[in-house]
């Protein structure tokens, strides 16, 4: 109960070649003070542990506050029932599956049960598969909640607990049964999503007790009580997306027809980042590519906002970044990293504002693949319901 | 296999050292480091045409002969390396540079690391200059230290105007002996460590360092 340090006594850092901290097994064997001993190359960020070191529990010292709920905004019918599931379900400590579309209002509809988790003097904690979507929580929260939002990524404050947390998941390696009450955003996308060893690491640090908010649940994820939310909260339709036979004319023509509209193309790897912007430079149109290595994404927000342009970007643009009135393609869809939980988010990064409802979505294919019809199929599905 | 330095996947070339290498490096990390090129050659301060600095002249003047072998320049990617290596303590990434080392090795020579004090290694857990010199050879621990303020706020005179923080427990019988050291900066260090060495009985004493600070570099004026 609380979180892991470094110290002079306790329990052995290194136990068997595994890592007591992250329960990782690259550990490696150095020459230390005393001779041979061996560290985690794993958890290095959190400051190195050695076998010679021990790790002690302090308990958080952070006072335990109540707080005060403003709603951004009056929830739908549909969400007033997703949030009155939730709160069933802390009531009786359940764990459950928010399995709503994108663009569904998902981060709104929790607000309720986080504020009631906070007034009986529980923490809670939000785990977000990246930084870009840990800070757009805190934002959000900090408008609707009165109670300070701890941010625990990389570049925020990394070491410290508050009633609200919002973290990313390997800054959480280091604590152990704090949390009262974990949501697990995107819980799809985290690599511990397909692996039980690495989801029991990030188990440890709650009590029992999760949620997990997505569009495009894995299987296991099913398996949990699950309640459905398959429209939008402004009640439009999911934009359906279009097969089109991929080829360069085709793409520069897809970008010329929404010449007034923001576009965003996804792309497999950062090679083809390069590759197809020089095929739009080449066609006089001037584009920005974004991938895990821009610095400046952020930035590349706004641009794409203000200046209505076309920015390439890779995968990590998938999930939890919203443009108004954005049109989106993806290019060369039937690549392997393309899965058919990709493809549906993607599609939902279209028409996610009440004031644009609608959008295109362009799936450019060279080969057919099952991935790209159930896609399809998954999103009409969704709007069928 | 996953690169060393950046954990991206790589392809592994097909050699018989596939088998019992564990450690690979991609090519992109691996042209990260910049050798040094032509230069003073006590030293290896870059200079086009090859002749002895002007602080070399100096330490020669002083009587303290020393010639330093440094492989990379301490730029940005060198800071970077560096700082993983030392201050985070990511001991295997040595082995990344091992190779590089390991080409200077001869036979009958003693590497003997510059140590450090009692206390500096008890918080650093590490020496990293015996690391690096077990990636070359045999070695020795000759030298003792003991406990002086951090060089890094010291200006350049400050440096060099240190006392002697290096002793010489036990008698020396090795013949030749070459000292190893991460970054070379004034020299100080090296010339203080040769100097104790030859006083207890050294013949022949030289030195190999992994970086060589630039004296130009705006970034961190000497």
């Amino acid at each position: 109960m609380g979180e892991l340090i470094v110290a002079q006594t306790g329990k052995r850092a290194i136990r068997f070649g595994i890592c007591q901290r992250c329960l990782s097994t690259n550990v490696r064997t150095f020459i230390c003070h005393h001779g041979t001993c061996s560290y985690c190359r794993n958890c290095l960020y959190l400051g190195r542990v050695c076998r010679c070191d021990f790790l002690q529990e302090r308990d958080i010292t952070t006072p335990l506050e109540t707080t005060e709920l403003t709603m951004p905004f009056e929830l739908a019918p549909d969400q007033t029932r997703v949030a009155n599931q939730l709160l069933t379900w802390w009531d009786g400590q359940k764990t459950g599956l928010v399995h709503a579309v994108c663009g569904a209002g998902k981060t709104e509809m929790t607000f309720p049960v986080i504020e009631r988790v906070v007034n009986a003097g529980k923490r809670v904690l939000i785990v977000s598969p990246r930084k870009d979507v840990a800070i757009e929580w805190v934002e959000r929260l900090e408008r609707a909640f009165t109670v300070p939002v701890t941010g625990r990524y990389g570049g925020g404050e990394k070491d410290s607990i508050g009633m609200i947390t919002v973290a990313t998941a390997p800054l959480l390696m280091n604590i152990r049964d704090v949390f009262d009450y974990v949501l697990v955003d995107e819980s799809d996308a985290f690599p511990f999503a397909f692996d039980i060893a690495l989801w029991n690491t990030i188990r440890r640090v709650g009590k029992d007790v999760f949620l997990f908010i997505t569009a495009t649940p894995t299987v296991w994820q099913q398996m949990f009580p699950t309640v459905h939310l398959s429209r939008r909260y402004h009640g439009f339709d999911l934009p359906v997306p279009t097969l089109v036979k991929q080829s360069d004319e085709r793409i520069v023509e897809f970008c010329r027809r929404h010449a007034l509209k923001p576009r965003l193309l996804f792309v497999p790897t950062k090679p083809d980042l390069e590759r197809y912007h020089e095929t739009l430079e080449d066609a006089g149109l001037t584009c920005r590519t974004v991938s895990a290595e821009t610095e400046e994404r952020t930035d590349a927000l706004h641009w794409l906002q203000e200046t209505k342009g076309i920015v390439f970007a890779t995968s990590i643009w998938e999930r939890g970044m919203t443009v108004r009135d954005v049109r989106v393609a993806v290019v060369e869809s039937e690549h392997r990293l393309f899965s058919t939980r990709g493809l549906i988010q993607m599609a939902g990064r279209a028409g996610r504002k009440p004031d644009a409802p609608t959008g295109e979505v362009c799936f450019f294919y060279k080969e057919r693949t099952f991935r790209q019809d159930l896609a399809i199929r998954k999103i009409k599905e969704a709007n069928r319901r | 296999m996953r690169c060393l330095l950046c954990h991206e996947s790589m392809t592994v070339p097909w050699t018989p050292a596939t088998l019992w290498r564990r450690d690979w490096v991609c090519p992109a990390c691996e042209s990260k480091l910049t050798p040094l090129g032509t230069g003073c050659p006590r030293c290896g301060q870059p200079n086009e045409t090859g002749e002895t600095c002007p602080d070399c002249i100096r330490w020669l003047a002083l009587g303290l002969d020393l010639t330093v072998r440094c492989l990379y320049a301490y730029d940005e990617a060198g800071v970077d390396w560096l700082h993983r290596f030392k201050f985070s303590g990511d001991v295997v990434i040595a082995s990344s540079v091992a190779p590089a080392l390991r080409a200077s090795r001869s036979s009958g020579v003693t590497y003997v690391p510059v140590p450090l004090s009692k206390e500096r290694l008890q918080t650093r857990r590490f020496n990293q200059a015996e690391v690096l010199a077990r990636c070359i050879g045999p070695t020795r621990q000759l030298l003792e230290k003991t406990e002086v303020s951090s060089q890094r706020e010291l200006g350049k005179e400050g440096r060099r105007h240190r006392t002697n923080p290096f002793t010489v427990p036990t008698s020396v019988k090795c013949g030749k002996i070459i000292l190893v050291d991460d970054v070379y900066t004034t020299g100080t260090t090296l010339h203080q460590a040769a100097f104790s060495l030859r006083q207890a009985g050294a013949s022949e004493v030289s030195a190999i360092c992994l970086f060589r600070a630039l004296n130009k570099s705006k970034s961190r004026p000497i």
